[in-house]
């Protein structure tokens, strides 16, 4: 149950109003942040270090030269390497994931400073039983009627035991394409028409897929349950406000299965990071980790170390037949050589048989953050 | 009381110059004494038969000293009122006229007296009478023949008699005083308001005077035997006046510290949010007294947090005051007449509340007549009815408030709030019954309810309802006691529907039944006795966690519900041990006794109560005992009184409470639920020390007062981060019992009656809370003390109301104090590639000042004294200067980059006007 209090008080909006300020005053001092996990997948594992950053500049420092050990309960400990600066791994050889093992990490610094983490069992993953998308429309200020786009939805299998607990992160892929195609350049001589000149490497930035981490955690659990099986558990919306679902959309889900403290940090992490709630009528607090500084257990340390065992799933989704939103490029129809003065080239396409001019974003999808070659799964 | 405001005014306009009245032949002598100025007004007016007239507004509160027997009336007024610049006049006839800065020549031809005179025939005036009919205006109109001239006989003694009664109840006034000015004879009349008298013919006049009742004077001619029925009218102002006398030098004569007395009056003329009059509203310009911003219910009254506050009515404990989650009061101002509010040395009567006690008192009806009053406002209306039942004896009140603001959520543009109802209602009712003269008994029913079913999916519904039996009895002068049998409940149900497949339901109900027998005792005029026995039963039905409907997957969490009695008994002392020097006394003992049937967990030794730690489970059967906790309230006050209006006080209070609320947000919302002390909970202690001055300035005109304290509440209830209270079937473990500090100077000045009158305060505080069980080793803010949320360091209110004319009127409040704190985000790290934020220590940070002034007109319509109805329009300007004061910060994400806001509340000026009406005249 998130805290509906917040909602609450916005129906006191009516007299309401809210008013940016200014937070360069706020100090702050860095603290260690730990980002790290082991699964049941094989592979490398990496723990990430980091120093917090001022909250005007949002910024990973990484936390480089440390000691990272990693433990499993019976037999095995691996030292990290530090691949990247703050970025710590396992090798291909090393350290394994078994279902059953507890496993834990000790961090020494290069000031010598000591700290670590608790043993953690792996415990037994719970499959994901299907994800799925419906179309909603999500009333918004701007938006009175609805902004469509999917809500997706998973459920799991379900589970032996009782109590389960389980935190899902997502990754989504998704196919677009500029607006426009770049019909001819104007290199400040002539016009170099695509086709005839040679133009082409354009050609292949005009479709792109684009790959990332959604920046949202969800969590579950079934003790509440009277069966142990999640269903529709709502969870990340993809609104037709961008892109994102023009052309194909992917979605490929993880499924932690985590026992109830890391339940309870993830679930923390999400209410706080879930949108409007942050620092409302609830009073905030840091989130509390794993990472504990042994000698000086008051000193405040960020971040988790995870132990989980994971199921997959990923689906698919064509563009829906609902409008959309996102806005388009602008192309210049008028005096397209002679205003605004600016200097060759000029990037040209055929607008009802005459040239427009426009940006490189309009046909150039790697803009957009996007790579333009189609991923192995696509 | 005679005080004739159009007399006044007649004076005052006609006459200015500066004459200083002569020596008179009738000199009157007065004893040694020392005696507050009214009494000595009004004792000296009804032993010598003479007639004082000043505007109470305009002289000084002070003591008239008379220092040898013997002394001249006229000399001991100027001695007393000259250093004030205040002149004393008088006639020939034995009026006395006390006035500032005017002088009236009382020996003056009266002008328009003898105008107005020209049409009258044969009234013969002498010309004493002539000066007498100067402040008589009324008289002039009345001359009244008794008999005829046929039956005229000359120096017979002729009958005269009749009835005094009540103009509008028709009901006899016994005790009446009426006086033939001419021969000085005065009579007065019986228990049925008969009256005679045996005159011989002639002129007369005759003055009727009784107590709450204007004068009235007739000008007779009598001839032969006759009868004179004679109607008086109730004096409108009465109360008022009363109201004065009865806590005047309350300030610096009692031993009573951190305590307020705000009459209805007060809360009426106050600006007002909505143009709903509103007694929390007003208690928050009291010093000591803070809220975390508009929308919370309750406050927090020298650094303790708002479940250590109780409010009652009329005994009632109310548990949730409020309205609109917190934006008003859930009392309906028509129906108060007064709340007491104690947040020092609580009496010794009062158990189980730490911080503050308050205490509203509802009006009894009226049993002379019916009276109806209410009132239209923007979002609100209400009416309140009352009369007698039976004339004198029996008596009704009713009080009836409703909204309907839900057409201004349509204004809103938001679809969520556009589709939302909220809406809240309350009534009271109060039957009282004077059985004889030792007995009155009294029926006291009380009810308030709110609805809000928000579209985005949540319904809510909170209800408080109450009863209460009072029989008083009074055995001897001396001897009286009270018994009070009253039963209250507090509940609310809650329906989450936002999302289909986890819609649930629950709810909570906290039952209070009380009975107390309470007895006063006077030992000696200076030493009195209150004692008594207290006995409640609390019963807590912390509802089940169900699914809302058969599509959700809710899995139904059932909650136990919980038991107590509380016994207690008490003595208390007030003992006025030398004029200087009163001491009060007070203890209660509790026997707590916590009851099953419940579960109850052990848990493993020094280890947090946490379900991973549970190592053994208790069942108990019903009303088995499960924990018993002994416990003793202990109070001490004293007064010293170093001169006349200044005193020193000081204070010790060591307090128990054994109910909490559960509450995890900063403000309170309408779903906490309250707690009982239980065998892992402890109950609360809380110690008070306070140390005052009081001083009376310009004699009694203006009140000071420095008062500070010092307070540490142990077992103190704080909640666990992230503690969720709704599914949580084992409270326990979301609780860390820490202990609170806090401490402050309160500075207050005061002006409680004139033209100006209203105060204003500063008060310096801190507040500050650790949680940190040391034994187990749970803590939060990792162990440090921060401060408390509702923590404002400098806090200064100004309240004023100017009486421009007896019609309009004007208030002002001002409010000023520090920012609350608040904990601010204060870094950026990363998590699985999420931006999270990290936060500074809890409450290091605090929001910018907190401002507002609001402003309000009453204008009242005519002052006749026979209506059918009276009506007043308010029209009030809440947060004048539109200062957005925070109520918090939010943080958002936006494009990867965290944005502060500001939220405001109220943040813009408020207009409201509302209409009252009431049936009768003006009246308080």
């Amino acid at each position: 149950m998130t805290n509906r209090h917040v909602i609450i008080i916005l129906l006191f909006f009516i007299f309401s109003c809210e008013t940016e300020i200014s937070l360069d005053s706020i100090n702050n001092e860095q603290v260690l942040v730990v980002d790290g996990s082991i699964t049941n997948m094989p592979g490398i594992y990496t723990v990430k270090l980091s120093l917090s950053s001022n909250i005007n500049e949002p910024l990973m420092i990484p936390y480089e030269n440390c000691k990272i050990i990693i433990f499993n309960n019976t037999d095995f400990s691996e030292i990290l390497t530090e691949t990247a600066p703050g970025i710590y791994n396992t090798s291909e050889t090393g350290i394994q994931g078994e279902i059953g093992k507890q496993y834990k990490i000790t961090i020494e610094t290069p000031e010598g400073k000591k700290y670590e983490t608790e043993f953690q069992t792996m415990l037994e993953p719970i499959g994901i039983d299907t994800v799925y998308a419906e179309i909603i429309y999500k009333e918004t200020l701007d938006y009175p009627a609805g902004l469509p786009g999917y809500k997706f939805y998973v459920d799991t299998e379900t589970a032996p035991n009782l109590e389960n607990y389980y935190m899902w992160n997502m990754s989504e892929t998704y196919e677009y394409t500029g607006d426009y195609t770049l019909d001819a350049i104007y290199d400040g001589n002539t016009i170099l028409i695509n086709g005839l000149d040679t133009i082409t490497k354009y050609d292949d930035l005009f479709r792109c897929w684009k790959t990332q981490n959604i920046k949202n955690i969800f969590t579950g659990k079934t003790s509440n349950l009277s069966v142990p099986k999640i269903s529709n558990k709502p969870l990340h919306f993809v609104s037709t406000k961008t892109r994102q679902l023009s052309i194909k959309y992917s979605l490929l889900l993880t499924q932690n299965t985590i026992n109830k403290k890391a339940y309870k940090y993830w679930k923390e992490i999400e209410n706080q990071i879930s949108d409007d709630n942050i620092l409302f009528a609830t009073q905030p607090y840091n989130v509390i980790g794993n990472v504990l500084n042994k000698k000086n257990p008051e000193e405040l340390v960020y971040g988790y170390f995870t132990v989980s065992s994971v199921s997959k799933k990923r689906i698919f989704l064509e563009r829906p037949a609902v409008p959309f939103h996102y806005s388009t490029c602008f192309v210049q129809t008028d005096n397209i050589f002679s205003f605004p003065p600016a200097p060759a080239p000029y990037y040209l396409t055929i607008i009802n048989g005459e040239y427009g001019k426009l940006s490189e974003s309009c046909f150039d999808c790697t803009t957009k953050g996007g790579i333009p070659e189609r991923p192995n799964f696509w | 009381m005679k005080i004739f405001f159009i007399n006044i005014f007649l004076i005052f306009f006609s006459v200015f110059t500066s004459v200083f009245s002569q020596e008179t032949q009738n000199s009157i002598f007065i004893k040694k004494q020392n005696t507050y100025w009214k009494t000595f007004l009004k004792n000296t007016e009804k032993t010598y038969n003479l007639k004082f007239f000043y505007n109470p507004d305009s002289l000084p509160d002070i003591n008239i000293i008379v220092k040898k027997d013997s002394s001249l009336l006229v000399k001991i007024l100027k001695y007393n009122y000259l250093p004030y610049d205040i002149n004393i006049s008088k006639d020939n006839l034995g009026n006395y006229f006390i006035y500032k800065n005017f002088a009236i020549n009382s020996n003056i031809d009266n002008i328009f007296n003898n105008t107005i005179l020209k049409d009258k025939d044969k009234v013969q005036i002498t010309n004493s009478e002539s000066n007498y009919l100067k402040v008589y205006k009324n008289f002039i109109s009345k001359t009244i023949i008794i008999g005829t001239k046929k039956e005229r006989k000359k120096n017979d003694a002729i009958l005269l008699n009749g009835f005094v009664k009540n103009i509008l109840t028709k009901a006899p006034i016994q005790q009446s005083q009426l006086k033939i000015i001419e021969l000085n004879k005065s009579i007065s009349s019986n228990s049925n308001g008969y009256y005679e008298f045996y005159l011989k013919p002639g002129n007369y006049t005759l003055s009727v005077q009784s107590l709450g009742m204007y004068d009235e004077n007739y000008k007779i001619n009598i001839y032969s035997k006759g009868k004179l029925n004679i109607f008086l009218k109730t004096k409108s102002i009465a109360l008022d006046e009363v109201t004065i006398s009865a806590i005047r030098n309350n300030n610096t004569e009692s031993t009573k510290m951190g305590f307020e007395k705000i009459t209805a009056k007060t809360i009426k003329h106050l600006p007002s949010i909505m143009g709903e009059p509103d007694i929390i509203k007003v208690a928050l310009l009291l010093p000591g007294v803070q809220s975390i911003g508009e929308l919370s219910s309750g406050f927090n009254v020298r650094g303790s947090p708002a479940d250590q506050n109780m409010f009652y009515i009329n005994k009632i404990p109310v548990y949730n005051p409020t309205h609109i989650f917190g934006l008003f009061s859930a009392f309906n101002s028509d129906a108060v007449s007064d709340f007491t509010f104690y947040k020092g040395n609580i009496p010794v009567e009062y158990g189980g509340s730490l911080s503050s006690v308050f205490d509203i008192g509802a009006k009894r009806g009226n049993l002379k007549y019916f009276s109806a009053r209410g009132g239209i406002g923007i979002t609100s209306s209400r009416l309140m009815a009352e009369g007698p039942i039976k004339k004198d004896t029996a008596s009704y009140l009713i009080s009836l408030r409703t909204t309907y603001s839900d057409w201004i959520l349509r204004q809103i543009k938001n679809i969520d709030i556009k589709n939302s109802t909220v809406s809240f209602k309350d009534a009271l009712m109060n039957f009282s019954y004077n059985i004889n003269k030792k007995n009155t008994a009294d029926v006291f029913i009380y009810g308030s309810h709110d609805f809000a079913n928000l579209a985005f999916g949540l319904k809510n519904e909170y209800t408080n309802l109450g009863a209460a039996i009072k029989w008083a009895h009074t055995f001897n002068k001396k001897f009286n006691s009270e018994l009070n049998i009253i039963k209250s409940q507090y509940s609310y149900k809650e329906e989450n529907y936002e999302i289909t497949y986890l819609s649930n339901k629950h709810s909570f109900e906290l039952n209070h039944n009380e009975l107390k027998l309470s007895f006063k005792y006077l030992l000696t005029k200076k030493n009195s006795l209150k004692f008594g026995i207290n006995s409640k039963y609390y019963k807590l039905n912390f509802g089940d966690f169900l699914p809302l409907s058969d599509a959700s997957i809710i899995k139904p969490i059932e909650f136990e519900s919980e038991q107590a009695i509380n016994n207690s008994i008490f003595l208390g002392n007030n003992w006025e041990i030398t004029d200087k020097l009163t001491l009060d006394a007070g203890i209660r003992v509790y026997l707590y006794s916590y009851l099953g049937p419940k579960t109850v967990y052990t848990y493993e030794e020094n280890s947090a109560f946490e379900a991973d730690n549970i190592t053994d489970t208790t069942r108990y059967n019903k009303n088995d005992l499960i924990k018993n906790y002994k416990n003793l309230d202990f109070r001490v006050s004293g007064k010293y009184k170093l001169f006349d209006g200044f005193s020193l006080k000081a204070s010790y209070n060591k307090l128990n409470q054994y109910i909490f609320m559960m509450s995890n947000s900063i403000s309170i919302s309408s779903t906490n639920k309250w707690k009982l002390s239980d065998s892992h909970l402890k109950p609360m202690k809380g110690e008070q020390y306070s140390f005052g001055i009081f001083n009376n300035l310009f004699y009694g005109k203006i009140e000071t007062s420095i008062e500070a304290y010092y307070k540490e509440i142990e077992n103190q209830v704080e909640y666990k981060d992230g503690a969720e209270f709704i599914t949580n079937q084992i409270p326990e473990t979301n609780i860390i019992q820490g202990n609170l500090k806090a401490s402050g100077i309160e500075l207050m000045i005061k002006k409680k009656h004139g033209k100006l009158n209203g105060w204003v305060n500063y008060t310096f505080s801190k507040a500050k809370v650790k949680a940190f069980n040391t034994l187990t080793g749970e803590m939060n803010n990792r162990g440090i003390a921060y401060s408390a949320n509702y923590d404002r360091p400098h806090a200064f209110n100004l309240a004023l109301n100017y009486k421009a004319t007896k019609r309009i009127s004007f208030s002002i409040n001002i409010v000023y104090s520090t920012g609350r704190p608040i904990t601010y985000p204060t870094s950026i790290y990363y998590q699985n590639g999420i931006e999270i934020i990290g936060f500074s220590n809890r409450n290091q940070y605090r929001l910018p000042y907190y401002f507002r002034t609001d402003f309000a007109i009453n204008i009242e319509g005519n002052l006749k004294k026979y209506k059918f109805a009276h009506s007043f329009w308010s029209i009030s300007f809440y947060n004048l200067t539109s200062r957005k004061n925070p109520y918090s910060i939010v943080f958002r994400n936006e494009n990867g980059k965290i944005k502060g806001y500001e939220i405001a509340i109220l943040g813009t000026i408020i207009p409201s006007i509302t209409y009252n009406l009431k049936l009768g005249n003006y009246d308080k």
